[in-house]
């Protein structure tokens, strides 16, 4: 029976000349714009001499066709077709000088890459009507058809519309409508090797980084819920995120850097972050990161007690790690201390068990960086409106400076936040120095929304900042 | 001889009221540019975010009639070349993508193949068609 049905469709498909066609009804309410991007020579002041045909209302068949420019002010007007690898079939079109007035002419040609032409058709009008021409094609390769309307008198325009050719597009719209071009993929995920940051990689295609360049900063006051002295030093880590992707724009792997610069507390101060896009079961491991003690750590690495929002604790002691703080004028600074911290999504293709999450939805800029006060895992201070962790102590929110509830976190009465995350390097201010005092636009960076001065961290001109209470 | 005296002591007056000026001013420290004098008095909204970068989302419409389907490398590059984002993309396909820029950034590039548009940040939500002039 099956085989009684193939042998019916085969025939059947042989006998209507099933073929694939290029082909414009000039529908498209994006008009000439729209088919210029998709390789139809067409177009207002495009770099097509003489040049000049548009989508206009009016139709032979819907309510757009293709129109020149009025012959009377050009001595020629062209329409071209994309690249088409041509098939043998006839190649038909509607056409007309609707109002005519003057001499005209039509003359269709096949066009070579190297410009050479061959012309199919050359057709005088006698009138105004409108006609439907069906030309044999027996020609095929890559072939461009050119519609080219001739004259030298008169005012009037020509018409296309309902174009059928025999064969397939072979125009790219993304490489300046050139004919397409074999691409060399070695690898074979679908990325040009020409672009494809790991080639021989089938299960790598590129980086992303945030920020884009360099380091961020996150810089926290310890002291919540109640207000310290504002120096926001008592923890200042520097942060990149490197996310490998696949060409099925999934994340293989991060390679994370974390730098502690300053710990400028008496406290042991401990460091973690949430990926709140990211279940835990799509890390398959985590590596790279400091001492854990008091956290308890699954087996992928990530911190139980989180269970739909992946949680990594980076250190739990910043002294252990750095005996100086690094906040304080005239004593000498220590060199920064790296994290290099490696997430694993997936492995040879393989994700882990809660699938695969892609860059865009992993949307990294909203991962949730928290400072650990003094040991205890429940005290965790986090930047401004960002969402505690499962395991944080509810109990310590509305207390002392602090007015945390449903829509409003890590915010004072006042508004006020204990951290702040800065998108590029940040020189933090020496002990008990105020921010405020330190840079000096934050407090119209801050009373203005956001309006103003969103540069106030950097050093863009004179003005921006207090030298002397920078550490 | 009492003219070059004069002279002398006009000069020695001259000299002292510039450098006594010129002296008496302190070092004064740079203020900030509000009245608030420390953190904890400024006056901030109750909707302010303190976020110094802006989450945009970019829904990308594709040009349903390319076909055969085409794979290109798509970059979000700010004005000077650093890139925010890059994929790749079907160019007959529609995708919402997700990326943040610092504050301060107020132009786009978006790059696909040849095709180069410029667009301002007017918005946290953007569009790209591939269509170009």
């Amino acid at each position: 029976m099956k085989k009684i049905f193939v042998i019916t469709f085969l025939t059947l498909l042989s006998l209507t000349g099933f073929t694939q066609t290029v082909t414009n009804n000039f529908e498209n309410a994006g008009g000439w714009k729209y088919y210029s991007n998709v390789c139809w020579g067409i177009g207002m002041n495009n770099e097509y001499e003489y040049f000049n045909t548009n989508v206009v209302g009016g139709g032979f068949t819907g309510s757009k066709v293709c129109q020149t420019q009025n012959l009377g002010e050009k001595n020629i007007c062209r329409l071209e077709s994309p690249w088409t690898n041509l098939a043998a079939g006839n190649i038909e079109f509607d056409h007309a000088v609707p109002s005519k007035d003057g001499n005209r002419k039509l003359t269709v040609y096949l066009v070579k890459e190297d410009d050479s032409k061959l012309k199919i058709l050359e057709f005088t009008y006698t009138d105004s009507k409108s006609k439907h021409a069906s030309i044999a094609n027996n020609f095929t390769g890559i072939r461009k058809i050119r519609w080219e309307w001739t004259g030298n008198d008169g005012n009037s325009r020509g018409q296309l519309d309902n174009i059928v050719i025999p064969g397939t597009n072979a125009s790219d719209p993304s490489h300046d409508c050139e004919p397409m071009a074999a691409i060399i993929d070695a690898d074979g995920d679908g990325v040009p090797d020409t672009q494809d940051e790991y080639p021989n990689d089938k299960y790598r295609a590129y980086n992303n980084f945030y920020p884009a360049t360099g380091f961020g900063t996150v810089a926290f006051e310890d002291n919540w819920p109640a207000y310290g002295d504002y120096d926001l030093n008592d923890l200042v880590m520097g942060y990149k995120f490197k996310i490998v992707s696949n060409a099925q724009h999934n994340v293989v792997e991060i390679f994370n850097t974390m730098l502690l610069r300053a710990n400028g507390a008496g406290m042991e101060n401990g460091f973690g972050y949430q990926l709140p896009a990211v279940n835990p079961g799509s890390i398959r491991a985590v590596t790279g990161a400091g001492n854990q003690s008091g956290y308890t750590i699954s087996d992928n690495g990530t911190e139980t007690g989180n269970p739909t929002k992946a949680t990594i604790i980076v250190f739990d002691k910043s002294h252990q790690y750095m005996n100086e703080w690094n906040t304080e004028k005239g004593v000498p600074p220590v060199p920064d201390v790296q994290f290099d911290i490696y997430l694993e999504f997936m492995k040879n293709g393989v994700a882990g068990a809660a699938g695969t999450i892609t860059v865009s939805n992993l949307n990294i800029a909203q991962w949730n960086p928290f400072l650990v006060a003094n040991g205890q895992r429940g005290r965790e201070i986090h930047l401004p409106n960002y969402l505690p962790t499962d395991l944080a102590d509810q109990s310590l929110f509305g207390t002392g400076d602090d007015d945390t509830q449903t829509g409003k976190y890590y915010k004072s009465k006042t508004n006020l936040p204990w951290a702040l995350d800065i998108y590029g390097a940040f020189d933090y201010p020496a002990e008990h120095m105020d921010i405020s005092q330190t840079y000096l636009h934050f407090g119209a960076w801050v009373e203005s929304s956001g309006a103003n001065f969103k540069d106030w961290y950097s050093n863009t001109g004179a003005g921006y900042r207090d030298d002397a209470k920078i550490y | 001889m009492t003219s070059l005296k004069s002279i002398k002591l006009i000069g020695f007056v001259l000299l002292f009221i510039t450098f006594s000026l010129s002296s008496c001013q302190k070092d004064v420290p740079p203020a900030p540019d509000t009245t608030a004098g420390t953190t904890t008095e400024l006056k901030v909204a109750a909707d302010f975010d303190w976020k110094t970068s802006r989450e945009i989302t970019l829904n990308v419409i594709g040009l349903k009639e390319v076909n055969p389907a085409i794979n290109n490398t798509f970059y979000v590059n700010s004005s000077a070349g650093v890139t925010y984002y890059k994929d790749l993309l079907t160019m007959n396909q529609d995708y919402t993508i997700k990326f943040a820029v610092p504050s301060t950034e107020t132009t786009l590039v978006f790059n696909y193949g040849s095709k180069t548009k410029t667009v301002e940040i007017t918005s946290s939500s953007l569009t790209y068609d591939y269509i170009t002039e």
